[in-house]
């Protein structure tokens, strides 16, 4: 994000009056963990720096490092926590906050981060993710099954207008818990989830596709017969690209396999650690089944009596 | 809730208004001059009490006719100076309530009221029901509008949807009350929602379930797909929403009828469609199942139709079922963990 003189003003203000240099340092270490405030400004480490300077400089570094909401995050949280116990008041911050959400953001304090906020256009990102750099996500892959019957079967036209239902309703039940659609090629895609719950809120977002599909075919679809979905769940690092494509990871090839070789259309597959993290109430609606390497997947069928 | 008495003499009453409190009902005291006007803007439902001191036999006679040819409001008699011979002769006319001369002072309050609702809701059921007038609805006009067209006051048709949580009894053994009444209102937000989504309002909810209603307009299809989200909703509910350390048992019941509409105090309403969805619900139906009346199954998609079962009948209908979702897997009432 853009970081504006008026901004700039009033986070520099809000450093100076708030702390001295060392705790400046330190809280610029939760985010960058071998900063060092003299170091970068090629101050002499013996003689006490000028907040306003030492604030400046700290500004200064981490806007250009694409940074800067990961600091005001550590100031929020110090501000709220304190520091080894000791109380800290940031003076300003709410003024900080008013003007970074000016920009389109919103603070989530649940999740302890600036997110976008639900007017703007959503990015893979969230806009809080640096490219390149590798993070924990639940990742939900999803795939119409049966795609290439279907093709053959009905007109082209049916199709398409069908797998863009499809496509739209998977891709709104992703936002409202929070995750991304990453990529969607033909009759499926690749989801993402990154703040707290990740593995939880990707499962339930799987069920509620099922649930969902189930509706759309009862009630809305125009093809004779029921679309079908297979849905998988893993989570584990990634490496974070704006290009899907360049996204990369174990974890991205496991959620594949996992859809492809072990799912059966009209269900959703979990991984054992994505499993692990349910809790009690929601691993109930699991049944487990043999996995690779003599392992256990979990599964959710959505089934009723029959009549 | 107001309680309209007619007196000769409404100066002194044999009867006493309840002490104020916020569920205590008003009593409106007027001349018999007043009655004829009174009566035909009185809504269905509505409580007036005539007191026969001062009357003569023939005055006495015409009130006993007044009743009989109004079935829709709920009439008392106060009979302080026990006047009438044969006090059941009035129930046959249809009275609901009877306040002699060994119960002169009596008072009015929301507990006698209770009981000659209840007594009200039983009584002219089942005379109606023996009568066979009830045995089929009434085929209904519908409300284009929805909601638009409801008029507060008056008879409308709707298809009402009862929501009511399975187990009470053990869920009041096991949780504490404040507790309990927590978790409750946030399955009762939680039915909202979904009910509203589908353009119905709950109604007449008390702690452990109550009605939803849906004007009734068009094809109208809303309300069996309503019942339906609520069961592919219940998951989402016991693991997000949820206070309870288990999962919840709720049964659902869905028929068509008409009944008058109050938005509040709906203590005084009493109409056969009320009476036999609370039937059907409570009687009929097991725990975790949605019944639905053969009336409010053609009014179904024809999709949806091909989920439901026959299950019977109830009181003189076709009732039928809708499958089990076996995911999650059935459970007994109200499946608790031990450390709950």
């Amino acid at each position: 994000m853009k970081v504006n003189a008026r901004l700039a003003t009033l986070f520099i203000s809000a450093l100076s009056q708030s702390m001295p240099v060392d705790l400046m340092g330190k809280v610029a270490r939760m985010v960058i963990p071998d900063y060092d405030v003299y170091d970068r400004s090629g101050f002499p480490a013996n003689i006490p720096m000028p907040r306003a300077d030492a604030a400046r400089q700290i500004l200064g570094d981490f806007t250009r490092e694409r940074y800067f909401l990961k600091l005001v995050e550590a100031l929020i949280d110090v501000h709220f926590h304190g520091d080894m116990g000791r109380d800290v008041k940031i003076s300003l911050l709410p003024r900080i906050i008013a003007e970074i959400e000016d920009q389109g953001y919103r603070y989530s304090p649940e999740k302890g981060v600036f997110v976008e906020s639900a007017g703007r256009e959503r990015t893979m990102g969230w806009g809080t993710l640096h490219e390149g750099r590798t993070y924990e996500f639940a990742l939900l892959r999803t795939d119409i099954a049966g795609n290439s019957d279907l093709v053959r079967r009905y007109p082209r036209g049916l199709i398409r207008s069908t797998y863009g239902n499809v496509r739209d309703m998977i891709t709104r039940l992703v936002e409202k818990r929070d995750g991304r659609m990453w990529s969607w090629e033909g009759d499926g895609g690749l989801a993402a989830f990154y703040f707290i719950d990740k593995t939880i809120q990707a499962t339930l977002c799987g069920i509620e596709i099922l649930h969902e599909l189930f509706l759309y075919n009862l009630l809305a679809s125009g093809l004779p017969e029921a679309v079908s979905v297979r849905l998988a769940v893993h989570a584990g690092p990634c490496r974070f690209h704006r290009s899907a494509r360049e996204s990369a990871g174990d974890a991205i090839r496991r959620v594949e396999i996992l859809e492809s070789s072990y799912t059966v259309p009209g269900s959703l597959t979990v991984s054992p650690g994505v499993y692990t993290d349910l809790g009690g109430k929601l691993s109930r609606f699991f049944t487990p089944f043999a996995g690779p390497e003599g392992g256990s997947l979990y599964r959710y069928l959505l089934e009723w009596e029959p009549r | 809730m107001t309680i309209h008495v007619f007196s000769r003499t409404p100066g002194s009453l044999p009867v006493r208004a309840p002490r104020r409190g916020k569920a205590a009902p008003t009593l409106e005291v007027r001349q018999y001059s007043d009655l004829p006007d009174a009566l035909p803007s009185m809504g269905e439902g509505s409580i007036v009490y005539l007191d026969l001191g001062g009357l003569g036999a023939g005055a006495r006679g015409r009130l006993r006719a007044l009743i009989a040819r109004n079935p829709r409001i709920l009439f008392g008699i106060i009979d302080g100076s026990g006047a009438v011979a044969d006090p059941a002769s009035l129930f046959h006319a249809g009275a609901v309530d009877y306040i002699g001369k060994a119960h002169t002072g009596a008072v009015l309050d929301a507990k006698r009221l209770a009981a000659v609702l209840e007594f009200a809701r039983g009584a002219r059921g089942q005379f109606r029901r023996a009568g066979g007038e009830t045995a089929q609805e009434p085929s209904p006009e519908t409300l284009p509008n929805g909601w638009a067209s409801v008029v507060g006051g008056r008879e409308h048709p709707f298809a009402i949807l009862l929501v009511e949580v399975d187990g009470v009894d053990e869920l009041k053994k096991r949780f504490e009350a404040g507790n309990l009444a927590l978790a409750m209102e946030t399955f009762r937000a939680h039915v909202e929602k979904i009910v509203g989504a589908h353009g119905g309002r709950t109604w007449m909810w008390s702690r452990f379930g109550g009605l939803a209603l849906f004007p009734l307009a068009g094809e109208g299809t809303a309300p069996a797909v309503c019942g339906l989200r609520l069961l592919l909703a219940r998951l989402f509910y016991d693991v997000e929403e949820s206070l309870l350390p288990g999962f919840l048992s709720f049964r659902m019941a869905l028929s068509v009828g008409r009944t008058v509409y109050h938005e509040t105090n709906t203590g005084g309403i009493v109409a056969d469609s009320l009476n036999s969805i609370f039937h059907l619900g409570r009687r009929f139906a097991r725990p975790g199942q949605f019944l639905l009346t053969a009336d409010a199954l053609e009014l179904a998609p024809p999709s949806v139709r091909g989920y439901c079962v026959p299950a019977g009948s109830f009181e003189g209908r076709k009732i039928f079922r809708m499958t089990q979702l076996l995911s999650p897997k059935p459970q007994k009432e109200n499946e608790w963990p031990e450390e709950a």
